[in-house]
C-alpha cells in the first residue's frame, strides 16, 4: 500500500534528515515509528503528505508516485490520509462540530451526511455535549480527540497520528490509544510516530525505530527497547 | 459536488468568519474607508475643479463689433448663420441701444463720460454679436467660419473683432486647463495607487493572522476553492460595508465642505453634488470596494497555498 523505496531528504541547510529510508506498509497494519526527537520520523510523515519533497527516491502509495501527484490532484490524495498532528491543527474559528463538518464538506458529502455522521464521530471520541465549544474551550486530551475525529470521519484509507499523546496526561493518552486501535481494528491503516515508550509498550505492533535518518530496527510485534 | 453546494458553503464560511473575527473584520473595514473616501474625495475635487474650470471657459467669447449705421437686418441674417456652425453653442444679438443702456450703467459713477455722452447727444456705439463655442479649444474654428462670412469680410460693416485681442488670453486659459486636469489626474492615480497598495497591506495582515487556518486546511486535503474562497468572500464583504460607511462619511463631509466650495469654486456646492448624484457615487464606491477586497485577499492568500 505504501512504500519507501530509497528515500533519502536533505533540507537547504545541507541537514539530512531521513537517508536511503526502504519501508513497505500494507494495508491494515499499524505501524509504530519510534525514535528520539529530531530522528527523522516527523520528516517521513511530511513525505507522504507531500508536505516536503524527496531530495532522492520515492514514496509510492497504492502504486501512485505520489510526488508526481499534479498539484491539483494533492487535495484528492490527502483527503484518503487522515491526520493527527501533536500540536492538534484545529481551526480555531470553528466549533467543535463545524472543525468535524468541514472534513466531509471538503470531499462534497451533503448537507444530511454531515448531520448524520459527524455527532457519530463526535460519539465516537467522548465529544457529544461539546459540539457548540470551540477549541480553546477544551482540554489538551479532548482537542486531540477532536483531531481524531476529523481525521477518521471521511473513512480514510491511512490514518496518520504524529506524536498524538506528546502533550496529553496519562488517561488521556490511554484514551487517544484505544481510539486508534478500534479504528485499525475496523481496516484503517494506522501510523504512529511517537517516542512514548509507555504507548509502544502498551500497543505491541509492528515497530519501526529511526535513528539519525535512517532505519534501524524494524519488528513485527515489538516494544521500545530491543528484546 | 455540485457548483451551488460548493458556493453555498464557501460564502456561509465567508460570512462567519467575517462575523466571528470582528476585530479583523472592523480594522480592515476603517483601513478600507479611509481608502475609499479619500479616492471619492479624489473624485469630488475632480469634479469640483472641473466645475471651475468650465466656468473660466464660459466666460470666454468672442464680440464682433459693427458700425453704427449697419442695419440691423444684417446683423440678424449673420446671427442665424452663425448659430449653424458646429462648434458655437449660442449667438447674442447686442442691439445699439442694448448697448448703450449697458454701457451708461457700467459707466453711471463716472461723470466725465456722462457729461461727454450729453454733450454728444447720440447713440456713439453699433450693435454686436456675442459668440460662445462649446469648448474654449473651438475659438480658432469659430472664428476661420466667422471670417469667410461676406457680412464680416465687408470692411464697410465690421468694425472690430475682439477674438484677436482675446487669443492669447483663451490660449494660455486652454494651456491651464489642461495642466490643471492633467496634475488633477495624476495626483488621483497616486492617491489612488497609495490607497490601493494600503488596503493590501491591511487585508495581508489580516489574512497573515488566518494563516495557520489555511496550511491546516491545505493539510487535511482542502482544495484552492474552500481554503481561498471564504477569504474572498470576507474581501468583497469588506468592500461592500466600507462602500456603506464611505457613503454614510460623506453626508456630513460634504455638507460641511461644501458651504466653502460654493464660495470659492465659483458656486458648486459638493453637498447638492453628493445628493444628485448619489446613487452613481454608491455604485463607483461599491464596485471599487469590492474590487479592492477580493483582489487583496487573492493575492494575500496566493502565498500561503503553495503547501
Amino acid at each position: 500500500m505504501i512504500e519507501f523505496d530509497k528515500v533519502s531528504k536533505t533540507y537547504q541547510d545541507k541537514n539530512t534528515s531521513v537517508h536511503d529510508i526502504d519501508l513497505t506498509i500494507t494495508k491494515g497494519e499499524f505501524v509504530t515509528l519510534i525514535g528520539p526527537s529530531g530522528a527523522g520520523k516527523t520528516t517521513l510523515l511530511k513525505l507522504l503528505l507531500v508536505e516536503e519533497q524527496p531530495t532522492a527516491g520515492t514514496v509510492h502509495f497504492d502504486g501512485v508516485n505520489i510526488h508526481n501527484l499534479r498539484k491539483a490532484d494533492i487535495p484528492h490524495y490527502r483527503q484518503r490520509i487522515g491526520v493527527v498532528f501533536q500540536d492538534y491543527k484545529l481551526l480555531q474559528n470553528k466549533t467543535v462540530y463545524e472543525n468535524v463538518a468541514f472534513a466531509m464538506e471538503m470531499v462534497g458529502k451533503s448537507d444530511s451526511e454531515i448531520k448524520a455522521d459527524v455527532p457519530y464521530a463526535l460519539e465516537l471520541v467522548g465529544l457529544t455535549d461539546k459540539g457548540f465549544s470551540f477549541p480553546t474551550q477544551l482540554s489538551g486530551g479532548e482537542q486531540q480527540r477532536l483531531a481524531i475525529a476529523r481525521a477518521i470521519i471521511n473513512q480514510p484509507d491511512v490514518l496518520i497520528a504524529d506524536e498524538p499523546t506528546g502533550s496529553l496526561d496519562p488517561d488521556s493518552s490511554q484514551t487517544v490509544l484505544s481510539i486508534l486501535k478500534k479504528i485499525n481494528e475496523l481496516g484503517t491503516t494506522v501510523i504512529l510516530a511517537t517516542h512514548d515508550r509507555d504507548v509502544v509498550d502498551a500497543l505491541h505492533r509492528r515497530v519501526v525505530k529511526i535513528e539519525h535518518g535512517r532505519i534501524t530496527r524494524d519488528q513485527e510485534r515489538g516494544s521500545y527497547n530491543e528484546h | 459536488m455540485s457548483l451551488r453546494l460548493d458556493l453555498q458553503r464557501i460564502i456561509r464560511e465567508g460570512m462567519i468568519n467575517f462575523w466571528r473575527n470582528k476585530l479583523v473584520s472592523f480594522s480592515t473595514i476603517v483601513v478600507m474607508t479611509m481608502a475609499l473616501l479619500v479616492m471619492t474625495s479624489l473624485l469630488f475635487l475632480n469634479a469640483v475643479l472641473g466645475f471651475s474650470l468650465q466656468q473660466l471657459q464660459d466666460r470666454v467669447d468672442v464680440n464682433i463689433y459693427f458700425f453704427p449705421d449697419v442695419p440691423e437686418s444684417e446683423i440678424l441674417v449673420l446671427q442665424e448663420r452663425l448659430e449653424i456652425i458646429p462648434e458655437v453653442r449660442d449667438v447674442q444679438y447686442i442691439s445699439r441701444e442694448q448697448a448703450f443702456i449697458d454701457f451708461q450703467e457700467r459707466h453711471k459713477d463716472d461723470e466725465l463720460i456722462n457729461r461727454s455722452l450729453d454733450e454728444l447727444g447720440d447713440n456713439p456705439l453699433g450693435a454686436s454679436l456675442n459668440i460662445r463655442a462649446f469648448e474654449s479649444t473651438q475659438y480658432e474654428a469659430v472664428i476661420t467660419a466667422v471670417e469667410s462670412e461676406p457680412v464680416v469680410v465687408n470692411s464697410e460693416f465690421v468694425e472690430r473683432i475682439n477674438y484677436y485681442d482675446n487669443k492669447n488670453l483663451i490660449e494660455r486659459l486652454n494651456q491651464f486647463s489642461d495642466v490643471v486636469r492633467l496634475v488633477a489626474y495624476a495626483v488621483i492615480i497616486f492617491f489612488g495607487i497609495v490607497a490601493l497598495l494600503v488596503v493590501l497591506s491591511t487585508m495581508r495582515i489580516a489574512i497573515f493572522s488566518a494563516k495557520n487556518e489555511i496550511v491546516i486546511k491545505r493539510l487535511v486535503g482542502a482544495e484552492h476553492r474552500y481554503t481561498r474562497g471564504p477569504f474572498v468572500v470576507m474581501g468583497a464583504l469588506y468592500g461592500i460595508a466600507s462602500a456603506l460607511l464611505t457613503m454614510i462619511a460623506l453626508y456630513p463631509m460634504t455638507r460641511w465642505v461644501g458651504v466653502y466650495t460654493k464660495t470659492f469654486f465659483g458656486g458648486m456646492d459638493v453637498f447638492n453634488y453628493y445628493l444628485m448624484n448619489a446613487f452613481q457615487i454608491f455604485i463607483v464606491t461599491l464596485t471599487l470596494g469590492i474590487i479592492i477586497g477580493v483582489v487583496s485577499s487573492h493575492i494575500a492568500t496566493r502565498k500561503y497555498l503553495k503547501i
